[in-house]
């Protein structure tokens, strides 16, 4: 008790925070800044002011928060001082709103409803009904002004919001409700004013939302008053939704199975009904029967019509192109048409994915049905069908086409999200779906949909579902991320404008894609000529797509990064590294965003394609691969690089990859041995593998050779530190590769063998970009997967190849057998792991200087059983498009020679051009 | 809690429910005789198990216990007699291994069979799923472990473009696969698996082909992976619990072999099933003779012995659950209290037939918790109260006219009544004078 007792005027508060503050606050501002009976009502704008203040200090509360940090200075009287100010503040409100001017009124009733939600729950609880009966009259009156119609709305709505937070009024705020229901209704269905509208659906929501049983007596009427404003037609989007979304919420007022199925029902076939008028002409007949039957069974009777069979156009469901039709097509018929289906698709999204106290069935393949339909109708016609419609119709279907197509898709997210694991029995029809109508699809804006449905399909379904997809994501996503591919020069956001072009000649650029990197090499020159001949009819690509394509790569390579990825693999971390170092490439781009003016949604802008890069960076990096990233450094330097832009997302992103990538770079292999011997203090054991080196002199003439492989692998069981500790001076050859040549970081031993003649021809090549070097990354991406399946064998297995040699012959036989049994892996036959594996132990028993060169001619040429045979193939390989050349596609000279050469074992080639299919037709593309 | 849940071979002791924590005898669910693999709970809500039948019987059994109800509730009669049993995290579906090698693919919410195919020539022992319940991995008593895409297998075209139905088959194995793990990363997973030929063998299911061949001094019935993918236990019927090592570097420290570096051997009978607790620390272990261990996998000791009964334990779980399962709404409390009571119906013995499959739609439970209005407010009033003051300011808007009109109208009115006010009194102040000035002129006429 300071000094808060003899509270004068001339007495100072302590700070801010004093809470003696509050109730004076709170007097002088009902005193005065509230409008009064007399004066004449101040500047709306100090209502907001007022509002403000309430909210910031808490006025209303009339509890102090534990933070306070007198509370011995708070007596009764304090409490007493405070609970009069607030109801002096209340009486005013209520004052205010018998006022007969409207805009006092509206003022009292927007502050009771602050108040509402504001005021102590003691004093909430006491006043409510009062309140209550205040506010009910103002809804009722027709003649009242449109403000006060919807401020009263909104008051009562946080009412009713904060009445539903309490157990022991549930009840009565139950009976409440029930009396509003009506009047609500009332509003909607007399009074013309859209914003009213919008007022009391929001408070229809509310009711519905909280107190269901309350609105169940007047359900069929609601529904009817719901689905006549659907159809009206006269609101805007945003209050379309909200109608969407209250049709959506009547069912919960049931809360029972039949409800809600029975509603779906009904939508749906409201539904397709008002696709024969909007497609006649458009599609065949039989489509929009087969819709049909799968929602009504044959033998059964249809529902009743959606809203009623008591509104004018209530029979639409049985005689859908009758009377109504015609009289739809006197006026705006298309328009209206598709707006009601887009609403009523909206309100099956959220029928789908907002909760509902009871299981459900849902009828999932009239609902993919009715997508199908939907996106099968492109606006083209065929000549059979062309008698029933005029250009001018045909114009203005394929004008509003786009957004149904959109909101079937939202539709299509929604089934995807709603059935989650149950989708699997439709899975596939839902791929078909997708894929195929990704192929016809072209606009921004359907694209970036179809992206997401594929990431959310991607994340849901793992990696079975990643087999499929993937290669609809690659094809589409190199598509729309060729500007970016090829860019050199375009990559600050100003010139930015260079064409994509995923529009044009889309069957051809999906087989030049197709997973080869000289597929890219070789788009790379077409593009450039196409670009040529075609300067101006290319859209560019937009940002939004560019992302959305990004996110797509990032979920593939999230969910299935290895399986079966072989041919693709490198070519997505090829295009992800592309990408990113061309958009980060004309330095970061403000995060500064301008809102769009039009929609209100913030459009992606540069910076946010820049993020979406690095994310498919680090996915791309993190993702498991046989090898090591092989852009492992570009991608640190970009994540360094951005980290710096301190205080943007950018920046917080890359602190997080580069946290992430720390694990890749040094793996944890903590062993349970040591965690049991420390009792599993996972940081103590990590501490104690530092000093000790765990390697004994005896393992140590293993790891050159195995270390030079194994270090490539970010396979959690090799440890790097322990290579570091087990032999100096070759490891510092991983760590030294870091450097621009994005071919040469795939071998650390290798770099040293061939850097004098192999980097001046792949930096020259990786410069242009041209066909060579990229066949070559793909030649020998693919012996780098077959010795890395020795390198699996060996690796896990290592430690028995050099000291239990008797075991070998045994295991890898095992081996081989596998491989023979499964045809499906691309790579590797069991001959070849044996012959490699015999070269690794040739390698051990070398172990010097010598095998530094080793791991090369095992990596480069993999059948190379001896060291004679290795250093010709390296020899040979100087031109090194030669050597890519004959793994592509084997058939030119001097692969001929090579081969008979140096492979003894030719079986393994046709495994070869297995994983890369596409390189013969590459070659007569040529 | 986590709940230690043990089921046996023979039918005496029912389902046992453990608290791990203090060893607390829970709850003992009546009348099961389960085969190895063959217990699960489904999605947490409640406890299902296949049930061993004498061979010639030509169909099989599953049951379902709900967790409040010590007898079974839901009986079901698969077309033969199924022993492995998998379901989702969810409990949306349940997998279970026929006995002469189908693999059937139920919908627990309707209990529809939705799929069954072929997967062994003999019978399938075990089943497990991928970690992101993708792919299922099946073993069976030929030997063989083989990988499905649960949405290949769903996918009639697919199914015959592909040359199998599987996506890898490991056939190594020459005798019964006992036991199969899958250990977490999705496509880079390893898969373990244990087989009457003395041997646990680990398989990449990237590479599609065997990593590693562990052999033991007898034969493994049982596995669990450690959490970190280091080792695994290996619970054999020599009554030892070995412990082999995943990771490359360690591979010939004991005496029992390659890439065996240790043992938990206090153990007298042998061990039918092992399972882990959440965190990978407490390592539970049932045994033939009928007794439950739990083990420090830190120390190697036992902390705690429980009992079952007398017969065979053959599946242990550990589950986790709570009494409030998500901390979420009271409704949603509500209706997970009502999936819990009320078990779904008993799962179907054949497909139906495609033609009457239209009636048939998933039942799905849509998400409890409460997803926002479309706009994202839970209060209205701020908004409404700002949007019309900017109505009001940019003086546009129809509404903020008409409530400006009718301000005016009512001062109008004010005025006007005013107006007639002064009217009249200016009329009474006239006729007053006017009649004063009458009234003087005719008194002074007068």
């Amino acid at each position: 008790m300071t000094q808060p007792q003899k509270m004068g005027l001339y007495e100072f508060y302590n700070n801010m925070y004093d809470i003696r503050l509050k109730p004076r606050l709170l007097r002088s501002l009902t005193k005065d800044n509230l409008p009064d009976e007399n004066q004449p009502f101040p500047n709306p704008s100090t209502l907001s002011n007022i509002v403000e203040t309430i909210k910031t200090h808490a006025l209303l509360s009339e509890t102090i928060g534990s933070d306070n940090n007198n509370n011995d200075s708070v007596d009764d009287k304090f409490f007493d001082k405070w609970k009069s100010a607030v109801d002096s503040w209340v009486e005013k409100l209520l004052l205010l709103i018998s006022n007969k001017m409207p805009d006092k009124c509206w003022a009292g009733i927007c502050l009771l409803g602050v108040t509402c939600q504001e005021c102590s729950m003691g004093r909430f609880l006491d006043s409510y009904s009062v309140w209550f009966q205040k506010l009910l009259p103002l809804i009722q009156q027709p003649s009242d002004s449109q403000f006060v119609k919807v401020a009263s709305c909104a008051s009562l709505s946080d009412m009713f919001t904060r009445l539903s937070g309490t157990l022991s009024v549930k009840k009565d705020g139950a009976s409440l409700a029930g009396k509003l229901v009506q009047p609500v209704l009332n509003l909607l269905t007399e009074d013309s004013s859209v914003s009213v509208w919008e007022g009391a659906v929001d408070l229809f929501s509310t009711i519905s939302n909280f107190f269901p049983t309350s609105v169940n007596r007047h359900y069929d009427s609601a529904e009817a008053v719901i689905v006549s404003k659907i159809k009206s037609g006269k609101c805007n989007t945003n209050l379309s939704k909200k109608f969407a979304y209250s049709l959506a919420m009547l069912p919960k007022t049931r809360g029972d199975e039949d409800s809600w199925s029975l509603m779906m029902q009904k939508i749906l076939i409201f539904i397709n009904v008002q696709l024969i008028d909007a497609f006649e002409g458009l599609e065949e007949e039989t489509k929009s029967r087969e819709a049909m039957t799968l929602l009504v069974q044959p033998g059964k009777d249809p529902p009743p019509p959606l809203g009623g069979c008591d509104t004018a156009r209530g029979n639409a469901g049985k005689a859908p192109s009758s009377g109504e039709a015609s009289n739809h097509a006197a006026e705006r018929s298309e328009q209206l048409l598709f707006y009601k289906v887009s609403t009523l698709m909206q309100c099956c999204s959220m029928m789908l994915t907002n909760p509902y106290p009871v299981q459900v069935s849902v009828p999932v393949r009239p609902l993919l049905a009715t997508v199908r339909r939907v996106l099968s109708v492109d606006g083209s016609s065929s000549q059979a069908l062309l008698a029933f419609m005029t250009v001018l119709q045909q114009e203005k279907i394929c004008s509003e086409l786009p957004l149904l197509h959109l909101n079937s898709l939202d539709l299509l997210t929604s089934i995807i999200k709603g059935l989650r694991s149950q989708l699997l029995p439709n899975a596939a029809d839902v791929i078909r779906l997708v894929t195929e109508y990704f192929r016809r699809c072209k606009l921004p804006a359907l694209r970036i949909k179809l992206y997401s449905i594929l990431q959310i399909l991607l994340i849901s379904m793992g990696v079975g579902m990643a087999l499929y997809l993937a290669q609809e994501v690659i094809n589409n996503a190199f598509v729309d991320l060729e500007t970016l591919s090829h860019g050199s020069g375009i990559a600050s956001s100003t010139t930015f404008s260079k064409p994509g072009t995923y529009a044009l000649q889309q069957p051809r650029n999906k087989k030049r894609k197709h997973a080869t990197l000289t597929g890219s090499a070789a788009d790379h020159q077409n593009g450039a000529a196409l670009e040529k001949e075609l300067p101006t009819s290319k859209p560019p690509t937009p940002i939004s797509v560019q992302i959305a394509a990004l996110q797509a790569l990032e979920a593939l390579l999230t969910v299935g990064g290895a399986l079966r990825s072989e041919g693709w693999r490198s070519n997505v971390d090829f295009l992800l590294i592309t990408v990113a170092t061309s958009a980060c490439e004309g330095g970061w781009a403000s995060e500064e965003r301008t809102a769009s003016l039009v929609s209100g949604e913030p459009t992606p802008i540069w910076a946010d394609l820049q993020l979406a890069a690095l994310h498919g960076i680090l996915a791309s990096l993190l993702s498991p691969t046989r090898s090591r990233p092989r852009y492992l450094s570009q991608g640190l330097e970009l994540f360094r690089r951005g980290k710096q832009e301190t205080g943007t997302k950018l920046a917080e992103f890359c602190a997080h990859a580069l946290l992430a990538l720390e694990v890749l770079i040094h793996p944890r292999a903590l062993p349970l041995a040591d965690s049991l011997n420390n009792c599993g203090a996972f940081d103590e054991a990590l501490n104690h593998k530092f000093p000790e080196n765990p390697f004994s002199s005896a393992q140590k003439h293993s790891t050159p050779f195995s270390r030079g492989v194994l270090s490539l692998e970010p396979d959690p069981d090799d440890d790097l530190y322990e290579s570091w500790l087990g032999n100096g001076d070759e490891i510092v050859v991983p760590i030294s590769n870091t450097d621009k040549n994005m071919e040469c970081s795939e071998e650390p031993s290798e770099k040293h063998g061939r850097q004098t003649n192999v980097d001046p021809l792949g930096e020259q090549l990786a410069a242009d970009g041209s066909i060579s070097t990229v066949v070559g990354d793909e030649g020998r991406n693919n012996e780098h997967t077959g010795s890395m399946d020795v390198e699996r064998g060996v690796c896990t297995d290592e430690l028995m190849v050099n000291a239990e040699r008797s075991i070998v012959p045994n295991v890898f036989g095992g081996v081989g057998n596998s491989e023979v049994m499964v045809p499906t892996s691309h790579t590797g036959t069991g001959e070849k792991e044996m012959e490699s594996a015999e070269g690794v132990s040739d390698g051990d028993a070398l172990d010097t200087n010598n095998s530094v060169i080793i791991p090369d001619s095992v990596v480069t040429a993999t059948e190379a059983a001896s060291n004679k045979g290795a250093t010709s193939a390296i020899d040979d390989e100087s031109p090194l498009d030669e050597l890519a050349s004959i793994n592509t596609s084997s058939t030119f000279g001097k692969g001929k020679e090579l081969i008979s050469e140096d492979v003894s074992d030719t079986d393994s080639f046709p495994d070869i051009i297995d994983a890369d299919p596409d390189s013969n037709s590459e070659s007569d593309n040529f | 809690m986590e709940l230690v849940i043990a089921s046996s071979s023979v039918d005496s002791g029912g389902i046992s429910c453990f608290d791990l924590q203090t060893g607390a005898e829970q709850s003992r669910f009546k009348s099961c005789s389960s085969p190895s693999h063959g217990l699960l709970s489904i999605g947490g809500r409640f406890l299902a198990s296949s049930q061993l039948r004498d061979s010639s019987a030509s169909s099989g059994s599953i049951l379902y216990w709900s967790w409040n109800k010590l007898q079974a509730e839901v009986r079901s009669f698969p077309a033969e007699p199924i022993s492995p049993l998998v379901s989702n995290r969810e409990g949306t579906y349940i997998i279970g291994g026929g006995s002469r090698g189908d693999i059937y693919y139920w919908d627990v919410a309707s209990g529809r069979l939705l799929n069954k195919w072929h997967a062994h020539y003999r019978a399938v022992t075990c089943l497990v799923l991928s970690d992101d319940e993708s792919l299922l991995i099946s073993g069976s008593e030929d030997g063989s472990v083989r990988v499905w895409s649960l949405y290949k297998l769903f996918n009639v075209i697919e199914i015959q473009k592909a040359k199998q139905p599987y996506e890898h088959s490991f056939s190594e194995h020459t005798l019964r696969v006992t036991d199969v793990v899958c250990g977490s990363g999705g496509c880079s997973a390893i898969v373990i698996s244990a087989s009457e030929d003395r041997t646990c063998k680990v398989w990449g299911i990237s590479e599609g082909r065997l990593l590693r061949t562990v052999e033991f001094p007898s034969i493994i019935d049982a596995i669990a992976l450690d959490p970190g993918e280091k080792s695994f236990f290996a619970g054999s019927r020599d009554g030892k619990i070995y412990i082999a090592a995943l990771d490359g570097e360690r591979t010939s420290s004991s005496s029992f072999g390659m890439h065996i570096i240790g043992a938990l051997s206090e153990h007298s009978k042998a061990v039918s099933c092992l399972a882990l607790n959440m965190d990978g620390n407490l390592l539970v272990s049932g045994l033939v003779d009928g007794t439950i261990r739990v083990w420090d996998t830190k120390t190697l000791q036992i902390v705690r012995m429980l009992k079952h009964s007398k017969g065979p334990v053959n599946n242990v779980l550990v589950i986790r659950r709570s009494l409030s399962k998500n901390p979420q709404t009271a409704a949603n409390r509500q209706a997970s209290r009502r999936h819990e009571s009320s078990l779904p119906p008993p799962l179907d013995k054949y497909t139906n037939s495609k033609d009457d499959d239209i009636d048939v739609n998933p039942i799905i439970s849509l998400p409890s918790h409460c997803t926002e209005t479309p706009d994202g407010r839970l209060y209205y009033t701020s908004h409404v109260m700002s949007s019309h003051i900017k109505e009001f300011q940019q003086q546009g808007s129809s509404a903020a006219s008409e409530m400006e009109m009718a301000r005016l109208r009512l001062d109008s009115k004010r005025s006007l009544e005013m107006t007639h006010q002064w009217m009249k009194m200016y009329e009474d102040l006239h006729h007053f004078c006017v009649d004063e000035l009458v009234d003087g002129d005719q008194n002074k006429r007068m």
